[in-house]
């Protein structure tokens, strides 16, 4: 493979593991950030105004959207929660149900699995699996593959797939695309953040298939994954069931940061045949946009809460001064401190020509 | 390559035929036509079909498979009473969701309801098996596996074939690295 291509592919990597922790950090650190360190008031500086924004009407504005906040993540973890038992329970029953066996030495899989050094008690073998090979199971993770594999595939190309499955066991695979999907779900009102789950999984795929391909046979890996897919095409086009690719586009910013059309298969055959290809994406500008508005509006109002109300106790003691609330006045008509007469008592605002 | 595949009643075959990229084997049909047996009804094990319903739910259909004709919720409970604990109402109540997910059937005879399967054990096991198929394939969307190949994915032919060609060419001239 292209040592430049691997280069680029290493800092996609470290790029989508990074924006991922940064989303997480940062939605989550300012819903609660303010209740574990008052010291968060510091960033104000002790002030009551920004310029002309009254931050006292900008706390009693934005509270409602911070509370909207612990909400939407307590509903987050309980709907994470559920979603991953759900798919434990389904994984247990689904799998539980099948009639599996161990392959014996002598079979093609059991040969195989001994070539790439695979325990065969890893191994599951199922009759009539729909699903040519896959690696399931979060604490004990098993590789599942078709009884027919070793008849649509030659004796290498079902080593090929085993080393694949080997590297997703390795790396309990399962179990990480697991933990990923909890924290997509937990953080739902964020869908970037969903969509780099996804391309973390797409890179778990390329892992696994490097890990193959060390072995020396990378276009034995890649006419059996074309095999398989081809197989797929065909039980799609005669099922009539069918998962369409997903619709990223180009965005608007493109020089700066160019975002492709995820096409995974392509990306893996091309790299596995020594050929030049293009790392794609899932994100799209839609999800970008609304990330970048969650943080806006869960900064923002994580650190208005911050800032304490008047007569409310606070390490920086600035509130001293008896601020301009207006009695029986909204806090909207009062967002930027004007020194406009809102009081019924006819004094003005304390505040006027800041 | 080509490949050809049905599903038809539960079954699901697929086969392979000429301009493979593999070197695979194949076996002959009655037609003479090359066949590779990829996929075939999923194989279930003794409990298998059980297992995708609870664990009360598959006892209440047992009773029913064995009572073989419609039979009032007493004997359904008494039946299932004689391997299990359970209260009436509960047998009651399981047999009522089989009859909401369509495996057993409630007619009044007499002004009593009478409970009977819908479907024989071999059309239950069909049905089990046709619903394991399509829990296996969406597996992957529930990131609870990591399968080689995604094989709902949408794929156009174009682009296999043109793969299909890149990768034989690459084998090819692989082989002939290796002459020389």
């Amino acid at each position: 493979m292209e040592p430049r291509l691997l280069a680029r592919e290493q800092t996609h990597r470290r790029a989508l593991l990074i924006a991922a922790a940064a989303l997480i950090v940062f939605s989550t650190s300012p819903v609660f950030g303010h209740h574990l360190a008052t010291q968060t008031d510091a960033l104000l500086a002790g002030r009551d105004h920004i310029g002309r924004i009254c931050l006292i009407a900008m706390h009693l504005l934005l509270a409602p959207v911070h509370l909207v906040f612990h909400v939407l993540l307590l509903a987050g973890v309980m709907y994470a929660v559920w979603d991953r038992v759900q798919a434990w329970r389904n994984l247990q029953r689904t799998l539980g149900a099948l009639e599996t066996r161990v392959p014996s030495a002598d079979e093609p899989i059991g040969v195989a699995a001994a070539q790439v050094g695979l325990a065969s008690d890893r191994i599951r073998v199922v009759e009539g699996l729909p699903n040519p090979a896959f690696t399931a199971g979060f604490w004990h993770p098993r590789i599942f593959v078709a009884a027919a594999l070793s008849e649509v595939l030659d004796g290498r190309q079902v080593e090929a797939v085993l080393a694949h499955e080997a590297a997703h066991l390795r790396r309990r695979d399962p179990l990480r695309l697991s933990l990923l999907r909890f924290l997509a779900c937990t953080l739902f009102y964020i869908p970037a953040l969903r969509r780099l789950a996804d391309d973390l999984a797409d890179e778990a795929e390329i892992d696994a298939d490097d890990s193959a391909a060390a072995g020396g046979t990378p276009l034995v890996l890649a006419s059996a994954i074309l095999a398989l897919a081809e197989w797929g095409a065909r039980l799609r086009a005669m099922s009539g069931a069918m998962r369409p690719m997903p619709p990223t586009t180009l965005v608007g910013f493109q020089p700066f940061f160019p975002l492709q059309r995820v096409d995974l298969l392509d990306r893996r055959i091309r790299r596995l045949a020594g050929e030049p290809t293009t790392v794609g994406t899932h994100v799209t500008r839609r999800s970008l946009g609304a990330a970048a508005a969650v943080l806006v509006a869960v900064w923002v109002s994580g650190v208005m809460m911050a800032h304490p109300l008047p007569g409310q106790a606070s390490p920086h003691a600035h509130a001293t001064a008896p601020h301009c609330q207006h009695p029986g006045s909204l806090a909207l008509s009062h967002v930027f401190c004007l020194g406009f007469e809102t009081r019924p008592s006819g004094i003005p605002c304390p505040h006027m020509g800041l | 390559m080509m490949l050809e595949t049905s599903i038809d009643n539960g079954s699901a075959t697929s086969s392979l035929a000429e301009g493979a990229v593999t070197r695979s084997r194949k076996k002959h049909d009655a037609s003479g036509a090359d066949h590779v047996r990829l996929q075939d009804t999923v194989r279930l094990s003794a409990a298998g079909a059980g297992m995708l319903l609870g664990d009360l739910e598959h006892r209440v259909l047992e009773a029913a498979w064995h009572l073989a004709r419609p039979v009032t919720a007493r004997e359904l409970h008494d039946r299932v009473a004689r391997t299990h604990d359970v209260v009436y109402i509960t047998s009651v109540t399981v047999a009522n969701r089989l009859v909401e997910k369509g495996i057993l059937r409630r007619a009044k005879q007499d002004d009593v309801f009478h409970y009977s399967a819908t479907l024989s054990r071999e059309e239950f096991a069909a049905r089990a098996s046709r619903h394991v198929v399509q829990r296996i394939v969406d597996l992957g969307s529930t990131a609870v596996a990591a399968s080689l190949v995604d094989v709902l994915a949408e794929r156009n032919p174009e682009q296999l074939a043109e793969l299909g060609r890149l990768v034989r060419r690459k084998l090819r001239e692989t082989e002939r690295g290796g002459e020389k």
